[in-house]
């Protein structure tokens, strides 16, 4: 004991500078949970949601701030660089919609508001740190702090029996994910002697480790467990049953931040620490990524449930940006980033409106519930059609422009045929895009539904809801919400704006995007 | 000497983790999960890790197993689980079944491949040389070390998901009650935490709120 | 001259303005507003001039005006780009916002600028559902067609070929004829966008592959293009998609299915601009995109491309005369006549690409009155656009039996008119180049006449139809009509105005592929015989000495 206690342990420098984002959304994560004690239910239901806004704004002007650095900090374990400040504002973009989405919901309040903003400012706080990790080590640590909290805001509907079976789901495939990907950074552990992804790096470079069978192992696991946590095809089966499953805000948040996380380490450890194995899994990756743009398109064919379709829907865009990863150049990583930007808005745009439909009608998150909104609440309606429009890949759209640049980058790899297949999935995706399209300005509205009736009659049993899975959030008195719903609209405008601003005017977002491909030392 | 140690602790760990899977009755799977739990501490042993060997028996084979036996005990060992939709004889079961054990069969065919046909030469060896001292690897000094300086980061986040995986726990199991009677009550207003008391408001007369 | 810029955004600014204004109007005057759009869907659907409505018919009007001038100050000396505007618009992928008149798209723009001036007078001339909606897509989808035009740019140009579609979905969807209004929309964009779609991957291609080879900077500007080509491989692949894409558009016979669903769905004055208009964007995509820059690929298909024009002709030429609807009599004529234009095109020769371009102006004046015309038709038979319901109708009603007199006239392309012009340069050309399709191509000219002489008499002569109460036609009916028919009657006088204009520039487009014609010679003798490929050699000399 005595050399022990005499010993001088001398900690790593810590740059609390670069670590400020993260403790910030952690701090803010804190202060939410100990104020949901506190205080009556207006301070509940009101300041708690502003409290983890201001927790994100405060993320965000740190990461501002933090705007150009090229830095590791604490003794290797994150890169601040580009890429992780563009994926963290992208990350903090996402969660503050949630957050917007979420004031009213039915999940934040069976949760408690204050345990519900600390799991979801938790969950940024684990995809920041992912999108930053610079060891496996870290990079397994920020995993789980992404998943957990999200395990549990699957179910927060805790009544609801598909929420919990979402929430039960999501924890069983994530956890089988959680581990491959374990198992596989292990293997690459033993192969290289190292957890550092620069150190992985360089002994990769050096004889014949880049093709030594543990090698491969190892990194085909962490593609498998990689794949089900960004719902690649065929590690995607979960996905269609959890969105649907989980309260229409939490999936939102699923939908784009997991997303932009998952893509942040394909990109930083696939990019960077096994890019001397890239013969290996490019062509394979790109196998998975035409598989899963297939998958996922003709699967959101025909559902009805606007989130299931959304859904299948995020499972061919994480084909189309799988695409960037593949041809691991920094073209390709601008195009992937810029397109988790685009997938940002477009995305956002769809889920705010399903929200505010699932309020203002019974009928939950199906195509029908949008029936002749273009007439009704052309301010719903608009945002809805651009997103569509956007994720179908239509000109003067930001997802065209993410498409574009994919593509651009796909051909200039020497992938042409997976720029092919990009095409032909977004052909295919028209034939889901549209009918939404469709139901809004071409239908008329079914006359049981409209909120105007429903507040004047007796509530008519109308159709029932036409799916199971529809999370019908409802008033405290139990009709449909008919009152105005100003932040759902508002997330719901400014995202659908922003879909058609940098579909018009893209060069801020190139510009912003630029320095992300630059950081990672490839071509 | 190690080599029989070593494939007496295999055989208690496959045949435990099979056992875990297999045996019908739960008691006897946590049973099984123990001697699988036991043996795996005796293969950390063989590879130096002692702090790992004991955090294995004391926090899992100890303490998490207990626990395990505790819930056992109280549900009773005749709950439905997933286990009945495996084990019936309908298309999704034997579907089901069939397809685990193809994949099973391929991830062990994948990592026998990698295994046998690794060029690495430590894969043969016997794990890190044995060095005694209170700072030599594998002894909690040595960890304790890394974990504040090497993977300080990660010690740090690991801690918050402990605590935030609490709090989800807490979430999960808490609300099953219902929703509106305990949002409606008044839990702590500030106003009231500065009141003293007993001092005799109409929520304490009609006993929403004990003195 | 104002900057092109003016001439292609007119028309969406002022789709724009006129809905926010008279939605700005609508909430001062809340409770007026609503009476008078219960009234104006109640009351007769004459006379519904409303704010949106006429915002854009000045809107439409000026454009129009605009490119008259440009017609009319293009200077017909050489080849070279004319009022160019350009600037990057995005640098990262090198797309440049460049917009020029050339030879190729000067009257295109005319025509573009004509109907859907006149197809917005005539919707001016109806009441509408949703107004403000109804112009903003309608203004929206001349700009957007005005862009596909006037784009020098490969990204711009496949960014307008996109985006026009969507106000049109939106037009068929929100405003179309009921039955079966959604599933035709729907049929319709898929097709088209399945096309378009292919067209991006092989545009973005062309700009990567090109770049690669030249070792520059991406880029997508036509002439930088122009001067990196791709290797055959490339471009035989890439032409293909470019062709998918024109092909749908157009219709071309085997990919014209959605065809008949969405002529029966669309509003006629959707139509009128859409079958004349929209239909030429996809030739004007083979002459001013696909010729210069996939030089070799279009010789090596020239023969396929050769077949399904002269199977456009003939398919669409035997429906035309066996159809009853006389929207699809139009509908299937078009498919001919743009058989015709694509067979100009791959003649590969200057005359056969000159008729080509006269002919796809000729169209677009002669199939949009021919709509309007029988949208007029349909309000005398109770609704009913079935030829066999028709007839009888020119006894009460001769100004308008003589206005369609000279647009079936024109139609089947009799001599004199431009359309006779236009037909006699396709085969001209396609005689030097295949003789054995000019000679089965020319029985589509008899076709032309019976279908189009079939309509006219079904309609307007023979026994009075069953539910036929004929009536002259009225001032506004004839003030849409009019302005096409003087068109009409003006280029049947002097075609040369249009050839004399486009010459230099269509013998530019034409010149790369004559230029990569000399080492296919011997595939080309084993196709068409000795005589055509000496005369084809000599005319590519001819081109390169100078």
């Amino acid at each position: 004991m005595i050399p022990l206690a005499t010993a001088h342990l001398k900690g790593p420098h810590i740059d609390f500078a670069g670590l400020s984002p993260l403790i910030a959304l952690l701090g803010g994560s804190v202060l939410v949970l100990i104020v949901g004690l506190l205080g009556s239910r207006w301070i509940r239901a009101q300041a708690v949601p502003s409290l983890s806004l201001g927790a994100l704004g405060a993320a965000l002007g740190l990461t501002i701030w933090q705007w150009n650095a090229q830095k590791s900090i604490v003794s290797g374990a994150l890169r601040i660089d580009d890429l992780a400040l563009v994926l963290n504002l992208v990350l903090i973009a996402g969660a503050a919609c949630t957050v917007l989405l979420a004031w009213r919901s039915l999940a934040a309040r069976e949760a408690a508001h204050g345990e519900f903003h600390a799991l979801l400012l938790s969950s940024v706080a684990g995809m920041s740190l992912l999108a930053a990790a610079q060891n496996t080590v870290a990079l397994f640590v920020g995993l789980e702090l992404l998943s957990i909290p999200l395990y549990v805001l699957c179910a927060t509907e805790l009544k609801r029996e598909h929420s919990l079976e979402s929430g039960l789901k999501y924890l069983i495939v994530g956890s089988v994910g959680s581990a491959t990907l374990l198992y596989g950074l292990a293997m690459i552990y033993g192969a290289t002697g190292t957890t550092d992804f620069a150190g992985i790096a360089s002994a990769l470079s050096n004889g014949s480790l880049a093709t030594d069978p543990l090698t491969l192992t190892g990194v085909a696991l962490c593609v498998a467990g990689l794949c089900f946590k960004s719902s690649i095809a065929p590690f995607h089966q979960w996905t269609p049953d959890v969105y649907e499953g989980a309260p229409t805000p939490v999936t939102a948040f699923m939908a784009v931040t997991t997303k932009v996380a998952a893509f942040g380490v394909f990109l930083r450890f696939f990019d960077v620490a096994l890019i001397d194995t890239q013969v290996s899994w490019g062509p394979a990756l790109a196998v998975l990524a035409t598989i899963t743009i297939l998958v996922g398109n003709v699967g959101a064919l025909g559902q009805s449930s606007l989130k299931r379709m959304l859904a299948y829907s995020s499972v061919a865009q994480a084909g189309y940006m799988l695409a960037g990863v593949v041809v691991s150049t920094q073209l390709g990583v601008r195009a992937t980033v810029f397109y988790l930007a685009a997938y940002l808005f477009m995305n956002m745009a769809a889920f705010a409106v399903i929200v505010a439909r699932e309020r203002q009608t019974d009928l939950g998150d199906s195509i029908g519930a949008l029936a002749g909104l273009g007439r009704e609440r052309p301010l719903l309606a608009w945002p809805m059609t651009i997103s569509m429009l956007a994720l179908a890949g239509i000109p003067a759209t930001a997802g065209f422009m993410g498409k574009f640049y994919l593509i651009d980058a796909a051909v200039s790899g020497g992938y042409t045929w997976l720029g092919v297949a990009i095409v032909v999935g977004s052909m295919i995706s028209l034939g889901y895009y549209l009918p939404v399209i469709a139901a809004m300005w071409m239908r008329e509205a079914p006359a049981a539904t409209s909120p105007n009736d429903a507040s004047v009659l007796a509530p008519t049993p109308g159709p029932l809801p036409a799916l199971a899975g529809g999370s019908s959030e409802l008033d405290e008195d139990g009709g449909p919400l008919s009152g105005s719903q100003p932040e759902v609209l508002v997330v719901a405008v400014l995202a659908g704006a922003a879909t058609i601003f940098f579909g018009v005017i893209p060069q801020p977002l190139f510009d912003l995007v630029h320095g992300a491909g630059s950081g990672l030392g490839l071509f | 000497m190690s080599s029989v140690l070593f494939f007496l602790a295999a055989i208690g760990v496959i045949t435990g983790a099979t056992g875990v899977v297999v045996l019908r009755n739960p008691f006897y799977s946590v049973l099984a999960l123990v001697i699988h739990l036991v043996s795996l501490a005796v293969l950390f042993l063989l590879l130096r890790a002692e702090f790992v060997a004991a955090v294995q028996v004391v926090v899992y084979a100890g303490a998490v197993m207990v626990l395990y036996v505790f819930v056992v005990a109280y549900v009773g060992g005749e709950s439905d689980s997933i286990g009945e939709r495996l084990r019936s004889r309908g298309a999704v079961g034997s579907g089901l079944r069939l397809g685990g054990a193809i994949l099973g069969g391929a991830v062990c065919v994948e990592l026998l491949i990698a295994l046998l046909g690794t060029g690495l030469e430590a894969i043969n060896g016997y794990g890190a040389g044995y060095s005694p001292g209170p700072q030599a690897y594998g002894t909690p000094a040595y960890i304790g070390k890394l974990l504040l300086t090497r993977f300080l980061l990660a010690f740090e986040v690991a801690s918050f998901l402990l605590l935030i995986a609490a709090v989800g726990g807490v979430v999960l199991a808490r609300r099953r009650g219902g929703l509106e009677d305990e949002d409606e009550r008044d839990l702590l207003t500030p106003l009231e935490m500065l009141r003293p008391r007993g001092t005799g408001t109409m929520a304490e007369g009609v006993g929403r709120r004990s003195p | 001259m104002p900057p092109l810029s003016i001439l292609l955004w007119l028309p969406f600014v002022c789709g724009l303005l006129g809905a926010l204004a008279s939605a700005v109007l609508a909430r001062g005057g809340r409770t007026n507003a609503e009476a008078s759009a219960g009234d104006a869907s109640a009351a007769s659907g004459r006379g519904a001039w409303g704010a949106p409505g006429v915002v854009a018919l000045v809107g439409s009007l000026v454009a129009l005006g605009l490119a008259i001038a440009y017609i009319a100050d293009y200077k017909s000396g050489g080849a070279a780009l004319q009022h160019v505007t350009d600037t990057v618009w995005i640098s990262t992928l090198g797309i440049h916002y460049k917009l020029a008149v050339t030879g190729l798209n000067v009257f295109l723009l005319g025509l573009t600028t004509l109907l859907f001036a006149v197809a917005t007078l005539a919707a001016n001339l109806r009441s509408w559902e949703r107004p403000r909606l109804f112009y903003f897509h309608f203004m929206l989808a001349e700009s957007a067609v005005l862009g596909a035009f006037l784009a020098q740019d490969l990204a711009l140009f496949v960014s307008f070929f996109d985006l026009m579609l969507i106000p049109f979905y939106f037009l068929i969807g929100g405003w179309g004829r009921e039955p079966g209004r959604i599933k035709a929309t729907i049929k319709l964009v898929i097709y088209t966008l399945v096309g378009s779609l292919l067209m991006l991957a092989a545009a973005i291609a062309t700009g990567v592959l090109a770049s690669q080879q030249g070792g520059g900077h991406i880029t997508f500007v036509l002439s930088a293009l122009h001067a990196l080509p791709l290797s055959s491989g490339s471009q035989e692949w890439i032409f293909l998609f470019f062709a998918a894409a024109f092909l749908v558009k157009m219709p071309a016979f085997p990919l014209h299915g959605w065809m008949p669903d969405g002529y029966r769905a669309m509003p006629i004055e959707v139509l009128m601009v859409f079958s004349g208009v929209l239909s030429k964007v996809g030739a004007y995509g083979f002459l001013a995109i696909v010729l210069p820059l996939f030089p070799q690929a279009a010789v090596h298909f020239q023969t396929l491309m050769l077949l399904i024009a002269l199977a456009s002709i003939l398919y669409g030429s035997a429906q035309a005369f066996s159809q009853t609807d006389a929207r699809l009599i139009a509908g299937y004529s078009s498919v001919a006549q743009l058989g015709f234009i694509t067979l100009g095109i791959f003649s590969l020769n200057s005359q056969g690409a000159q008729g080509a371009l006269l002919q796809m102006v000729n169209h677009g004046l002669v199939v949009a009155p021919l709509l309007f015309i029988v949208g007029l038709l349909a309000k005398r038979t109770g609704g009913s656009e079935d030829v066999r319901q028709m007839g009888g109708l020119a006894f009460r009603a001769p100004v308008l039996a003589s206005l369609f007199l000279v647009v079936a006239l024109a139609t089947l392309a009799i001599p004199g008119s431009s359309n006779f012009v236009g037909e006699f340069l396709i085969l001209l050309g396609v005689f030097k180049a295949k003789l054995a399709i000019a000679i089965i191509a020319f029985s589509g000219v008899v076709l032309a006449s019976v279908y189009a002489l079939r309509l006219f008499i079904r309609a307007m002569h023979n026994r009075v139809g069953p539910s036929a109460d004929s009536h002259e036609i009225s001032i506004l009916d004839g003030a849409v009509l009019a302005p096409l028919i003087a068109v009409i009657v003006f280029l049947a006088l002097y075609p040369q105005l249009a050839l004399h204009r486009s010459e230099r520039s269509v013998k530019a487009a034409v010149a790369s592929v004559q230029a990569s014609t000399v080492p296919a010679q011997t595939v080309a003798r084993v196709i068409s015989g000795p005589r055509v490929v000496h005369r084809s050699a000599t005319f590519a000399d001819s081109v390169r000495t100078p």
